[in-house]
Parts: structure tokens; sequence; C-alpha cells
């Protein structure tokens, strides 16, 4: 089972949807036995960054989350993904699980805020995640900050998106993905990413 | 690259679309959640429903309306349409809805626009302006255009940016229904006014039209219904316009 994670933040429905769609089975949780029973895990999540975290703690599902991102396939979508690093201007008093190094930032110069819409995002690199999918793409992104592209953090970096500036859309260190789009909203596209997680987490089994 | 998005918008009452619908290709043209994931398959970026049901059911069916849409449609879909409270914005959101789209409800009572941002995010907060030219300036009209504010929608729009809305769904009275052209002096208005994206609706007639919003309306998507429903176009052709007078626009391979 792909656990999705109910931390009580955002909709988690249609991540749902698009698994199911898949024929995947993945269901949404919000205990840590179901965590730590689950072959894979997604950390969804829309709204504020200190928020999901303080949530996440109150739940008594950060330890089994850690654990999670250590051992076992692991997606982080949208606020997932940026709780996965160090932390994020939003609320500078809440660390994140500092997996990958960096701090979000609010968007910055003459744009508009927050980035809503379609952007390509480029793949820097080839994965399993990936697979099936050109190396320039448009997916789906709702969010107000990011985080700029470093070269110190090419190793990590999966997909760069330009909006402004450019900026990380998709990281990936071993059995952990993530990505500041929304892949359960970005079309066909979106849907072979989930498919391709889903065959990370399963293997790459005959019609599973 | 951020691309210029192209959305069609379903009138839904009772769960069934009105204004009629063309396409032989569909088995049930009227249900709503099978056009929208057509549109969906066809390349849309969004989609919106306005929910014009009057029953005191509405709440219900507009819940059974998100919940099947969002098994099949896997692109972003608001709801509008009689939304009057926080309650009925949660609800629609749980239910699987991205968005929702607030209008008469958010002139009556501004706080609606903060609480649900603060309470649901910034990003599924549409604000809808109804706008009509008074001779003096663009007029803010609530309850599906029958009632007049006074208030300038210039002003409203600044406001609602300021409220916490997290897009402003535009509607040229004016326009609306006379396959004109999208109001582009409204448009720009309001498009130097707010630091939010605004969607462009009234008036499509053509792919020029859409062309126009983007390009000089300032316009960050355009919403659109006769010319697709009716086949007019498709969203592919739409597109392959735009992208070839160098919007950027989503491109589907079907």
């Amino acid at each position: 089972m792909i656990a999705i994670v109910d931390y009580g933040m955002g909709n988690l429905m249609s991540v749902e949807k698009a698994f199911t769609y898949l024929g995947l089975n993945a269901k949404i949780v919000s205990k840590e036995s179901e965590i730590k029973k689950a072959k894979g895990v997604v950390l969804p999540g829309v709204g504020n960054f200190g928020q999901a975290i303080a949530n996440i703690k109150s739940r008594g599902l950060w330890q089994a989350i850690k654990e999670a991102l250590a051992e076992k396939p692991f997606l982080g979508i949208c606020l997932g993904m940026q709780l996965l690093f160090e932390g994020s201007e939003e609320s500078p008093e809440s660390p994140g699980f500092s997996m990958f190094p960096g701090k979000f930032t609010l968007f910055k110069g003459d744009i508009k805020v927050p980035h809503i819409g379609w952007n390509s995002v480029r793949f820097i690199k080839n994965s399993p995640i990936t697979s099936g999918l050109d190396s320039e793409e448009f997916f789906y992104f709702v969010h107000s900050y990011r985080l700029p592209f470093l070269s110190a953090y090419a190793p990590f970096t999966l997909g760069v998106s330009e909006y402004h500036e450019v900026f990380i859309a998709a990281v990936e260190y071993k059995n952990v993905f993530g990505f500041q789009f929304h892949p359960e909203k970005s079309g066909k596209k979106g849907l072979k990413v989930l498919e391709n997680f889903g065959r990370i987490v399963y293997g790459n089994i005959c019609g599973y | 690259m951020l691309t210029k998005r192209i959305i069609p918008c379903l009138d839904v009452k009772d769960n069934r679309v009105v204004k009629g619908v063309e396409f032989l290709s569909l088995r049930d043209a009227g249900d709503p959640v099978e056009l929208a994931a057509f549109y969906d398959e066809t390349g849309a970026d969004e989609i919106v429903f306005l929910d014009i049901t009057a029953s005191f059911q509405k709440r219900k069916t507009v819940v059974e309306l998100c919940r099947r849409t969002a098994q099949k449609v896997f692109i972003p879909f608001t709801i509008g349409g009689g939304i009057s409270d926080i309650e009925d914005i949660k609800v629609i959101l749980r239910a699987g809805a991205d968005k929702v789209s607030i209008n008469s409800a958010a002139v009556r009572d501004k706080s609606l626009i903060k609480k649900g941002a603060l309470t649901f995010g910034s990003q599924c907060i549409v604000v809808a302006i109804d706008a009509k030219f008074n001779g003096n300036f663009y007029e803010v009209y609530i309850d599906g255009g029958k009632t007049p504010t006074g208030m300038d929608a210039v002003s409203w729009a600044k406001e609602v940016e300021s409220l916490g809305a997290g897009e402003i769904l535009l509607t040229s009275m004016d326009r609306d229904g006379t396959k004109r052209g999208y109001d582009l002096e409204l448009l720009r208005l309001i498009t130097r006014s707010v630091n939010i994206p605004v969607i462009a609706s009234g008036g499509a007639g053509c792919l020029e039209h859409l062309y126009e919003a983007l390009a000089f309306g300032g316009a960050d998507a355009v919403l659109a219904a006769s010319i697709f429903h009716y086949g007019f176009y498709t969203i592919r052709e739409a597109k392959k316009y735009l992208d070839e007078k160098g919007v950027p626009v989503r491109l589907v391979e079907i």
C-alpha cells in the first residue's frame, strides 16, 4: 500500500483519486503505524510551512516520516517537498526534515505571486520517476515560496523551472523524490509520474 | 516558462450541463464530468463549473459533482455559483475541487475572502467580478448581474487582492454572450492594478479574441464557453493558434 499522509493540510483526495485511477493501491492515512506498514509514502500538502510541521509533530508523525525517508520510496508534493528541506522564510522558527540543504524564500521581482499555472520543467538528469517523459514537460504549479537553483544543489536536483529566475522543480536522492508541482493536477504527464512512482514502489511487475 | 491558460467554462444545473454542447464524440454531452474529462484529454488547462442549481439540494449535488470530477479529471477545477459561506467553501474543497469562485457573497461579506484565504490558502480562493461600464466607471454587479453595487471594479479588484484572493475571474457584462471579444480596456485596467492572476471572461467569439486578451489585455488566462462547446474550435486549435502567434501555451499531443 502507498500511504498518503494526512496531517491536516490541503486536499489529499486528488492524490488518492489519481492513484486509484491508475489502479494503484493507495490510502489516506493519519496514523504512525500505517506509515510504518506502507510500501511507499506520499507527503502532499498545501498551506503554511510552520503549520504543517506543527501538525506533523502534534499528530506524532515526525519520527515515522523520518524513518520512511531513510528506507522506502517517498514522494513529497508541493509543500510536502518543501518540508524535506531545512526550512522556509515563511516560518523561520520551524525547521523542516533537512533531508536536503536549502531554505525556501518568497518569489521576488516584478512577477505575480502566487505562481499559479502550467510551467515547463526541464529535467536535468534521467530518473525512473520521469521514465517515458520528454526532457521538458509542462506541470501545474501553485506556490509562493521557491528555492532558487544553485550549482551546489545540482547533485540532488532532478528538474528546474523558470519563473523570473531558475528554481528547483524536482529533486531526487536515493529513494526520495520531491516535486514542487502537482502531478495529480498535471493531466497525463502528471499521471505518468505517479504511475512511475507506483512502479518504483511495487517493482516492475506486469499488470501490477 | 509560465504559460497562459485556456479554461472552458461549463454551466451546470442539477448536475447537467445547461446551454447545449455539441460533441458527437461524447456518449453523454450533458454530463459535466464526461465533458470535463474530454476537455482534460484535449488540452484544457483547467475547468470552471458554474453551478446554477437553485434547489435546497444544491450542496448535495455540488458535492456529487466534485466527487465524480475528482475521479476522472486530473487538471485543476473550480466551482462557482451561489457559494455563500465558509462552510460551502469547506464542503466543496473537501469533495475534491481545487478552487472556489465567490462573487456576491464576497461583496456582501468581505471577511469571507480573508477567512477563506487564511483557512484554505489564497490559491483556492478565486473572486469573480462581474463588471459593466456605467458611463463613468466599470461598476461591480452581483446576483448574477442583476444588482448594481455602486462599487468601482478597479478598487474592488485591489481590495480583493489585499484580502487574500488568489485570482480574479473578471467578466465583462457588456461583452458576455456577444462574441465581440473580451473588453480589453476593462482587462487592462484590472491587470495593471493587481499583482494576482486575472482570468478574462465574457465575449470570446473567435481565436483572435483569446489572443487579444492574453497579448494586449494582460490576462493570465482566458475563460470561454460557446466557442468550445459548439465545436467551433477545439482547445488544441486554440493553443496552436496562440503558439504560432508567440503566446506561451501548453501544447498537448493527443
